[in-house]
């Protein structure tokens, strides 16, 4: 277990399972820390899955709010076992822990339906098209062929718990069809584990218009597929 | 090969043939090439010897002569490379390619199972996918001679029960001969590509190794990719390195974090994408062990190819 507190900070975090540990081993260490940490202070808890699934290359995470102590461990297994079972080849990467000392979840409220999501990006990609269609690398593939724009987003997707105060599904793509049909089967995942009850809405993510630059481009027989990254997230590779 | 230090490692696998060269005295030999200041020779009944200034320095049973180089195999899949800048020890494929697969979806750790009781040194693979398992243990095999345990787990995905596999050695030898070279760890997602230790064939199946298993390949409607991921960044600078050296044209590190609010400690994922224009060369030089990339790499190429095709006459 891997241990990250922060002196003078209002949270108490540590990672409790990451890949090469045992699948069994999530609900244990995560008690493990919870018996440690828990005080009359601690107002809430967040138990975070970061995950990714290999064959779509869709990267996620899962997360739990929860004020009560009692099967923290159990809960913390059920979301590490939901988030397994969510496609053929998941690889989790951490189950984090993280203790407050004031509930910080009762700001995540995402209610949007999935049209309206479909509505704002198509809106989006239209701004992005404006911006990009002059591009001189666009111009000089594009030979009279139709141009898509896909940029790289969230969906963050908020579920009614259980028991907890809150649960969040958090999906990266740049395929809103591929992305909804692997959110819909994590969901369904969590709701059959009985972690929720249903799903309550949505939340698209996007960055700055100015943030976004072209990653790569498809050249197809009648349209030119344009993938487009986000500046601000990327690094710099060191000299 | 043990838990000293690299230099007698070093010393016992190269400086080991003199005492054999005394009982080889009438046999008769002739040059197989000069690499500098270094000349093998070839024994007609065998093997071959290395020498510089008139003095042997080593003695080998196996040797792969290549244009400009000449390789002989060592142990534990390290060869020795002798070319006219001169020596270095370097992994053989299999070697390297172990090493990226540990690198990707493996560990390398020690502990204890109670107090009081000894140490214990794990080299394991963890993996949903039976083929990239059996690869561990073939690499494993023809590497180290060792055979490696596997343990088989279940769990539930697409409704269906599955298995996932834990292919582990226990070996206090190979984890301080990994760890020497610095492999992996101390983090857990952290790893160093042996970058001195490759030559160009090593490089590229380091990668296919880390690549089989943190790499994906996506293949949709409207596009296809080929990306690699790790949670360390500095690592995966390495490797983009490695890829740049090899004449690909890898695209920046991109980071994958959480929403920012409400305000939660995170642990950021980082990716770089092969561009469209390497795909080929991706495929035909790297590949990968796994069956699932394999097939869509079938398919890639074929579309790409129209794709080149259609472009050139553009």
């Amino acid at each position: 277990m891997r241990k990250g507190e922060k002196d003078g900070m209002k949270s108490k975090f540590a990672t409790v399972w990451e890949w090469n540990d045992e699948f069994g081993d999530v609900g244990r260490n995560c008690e493990k820390y919870i018996d440690k940490r828990w005080n009359e202070n601690i107002k809430e808890c967040c138990i975070d899955v970061t995950a990714r699934e290999r064959d779509e290359d869709i990267y996620f995470h899962v997360t739990y709010f929860t004020s009560k102590r009692e099967g923290i461990g159990n809960l913390a297994q059920s979301m590490f076992d939901a988030v397994l079972s969510a496609g053929r080849d998941v690889k989790v990467y951490f189950v984090t822990v993280e203790l407050f000392n004031s509930i910080i979840s009762s700001s995540a409220i995402y209610r949007k339906s999935i049209e309206d999501i479909r509505n704002e990006l198509g809106e989006f990609e239209r701004t992005l098209a404006n911006k990009f269609s002059n591009d001189s690398r666009i111009r000089a593939v594009v030979g009279g062929r139709k141009v898509v724009f896909l940029p790289t987003f969230v969906v963050l997707c908020e579920l009614e718990p259980l028991s907890g105060n809150k649960m969040i599904t958090e999906v990266n793509h740049f395929d809103l069809e591929i992305l909804k049909g692997f959110l819909d089967l994590l969901n369904e995942k969590l709701v059959k584990k009985n972690l929720a009850k249903k799903v309550l809405g949505y939340k698209l993510h996007l960055g700055e218009v100015d943030d976004y630059e072209i990653e790569d481009m498809d050249i197809h027989d009648d349209e030119v597929v344009v993938r487009l990254e986000r500046k601000s997230l990327k690094v710099k590779a060191r000299s | 090969m043990g838990s000293g230090s690299r230099i007698r490692q070093y010393e016992r696998r190269f400086y080991e043939g003199e005492r054999v060269r005394e009982e080889r005295e009438d046999e008769i030999f002739h040059s197989v090439g000069f690499f500098g200041e270094y000349e093998v020779r070839e024994a007609e009944g065998g093997g071959y010897e290395l020498i510089r200034k008139n003095e042997v320095i080593g003695i080998f049973s196996e040797a792969k002569v290549e244009k400009g180089r000449i390789v002989f195999k060592l142990s534990h899949g390290v060869n020795l490379e002798v070319t006219e800048k001169g020596i270095r020890e370097i992994f053989s494929p299999e070697r390297a390619e172990l090493c990226g697969l540990i690198a990707a979806d493996g560990s390398i750790s020690k502990y204890q199972e109670k107090k009081g009781k000894s140490t214990m040194y794990k080299i394991c693979l963890k993996t949903n996918d039976q083929e990239l398992a059996e690869v561990f243990s073939r690499l494993f095999k023809e590497t180290y001679g060792v055979t490696s345990h596997r343990y088989i787990g279940h769990h539930t995905a697409e409704g269906k029960e599955r298995q996932h596999y834990e292919e582990v050695v226990y070996s206090k030898k190979v984890a301080y001969d990994l760890w020497n070279f610095n492999i992996k760890g101390p983090g857990r997602y952290e790893f160093h590509p042996p970058t001195k230790y490759l030559d160009e064939e090593g490089k590229k199946a380091y990668i296919r190794g880390f690549f089989s298993g943190d790499g994906s390949v996506t293949l949709t409607p409207k596009e296809h990719h080929i990306s690699i991921h790790s949670s360390c960044r500095e690592c995966l600078e390495e490797l983009r390195k490695m890829l740049i050296d090899l004449g690909f044209h890898p695209g920046e590190i991109g980071i994958y974090d959480k929403e920012p609010s409400p305000k939660r400690h995170s642990h950021p994922s980082f990716r770089f994408y092969i561009p469209e224009e390497d795909h080929l060369k991706f495929i035909e030089e790297i590949g990968s062990e796994r069956e699932m990339h394999i097939n869509k790499f079938k398919q890639i190429k074929l579309i790409d190819e129209e794709r080149r095709k259609r472009r050139n006459e553009i």
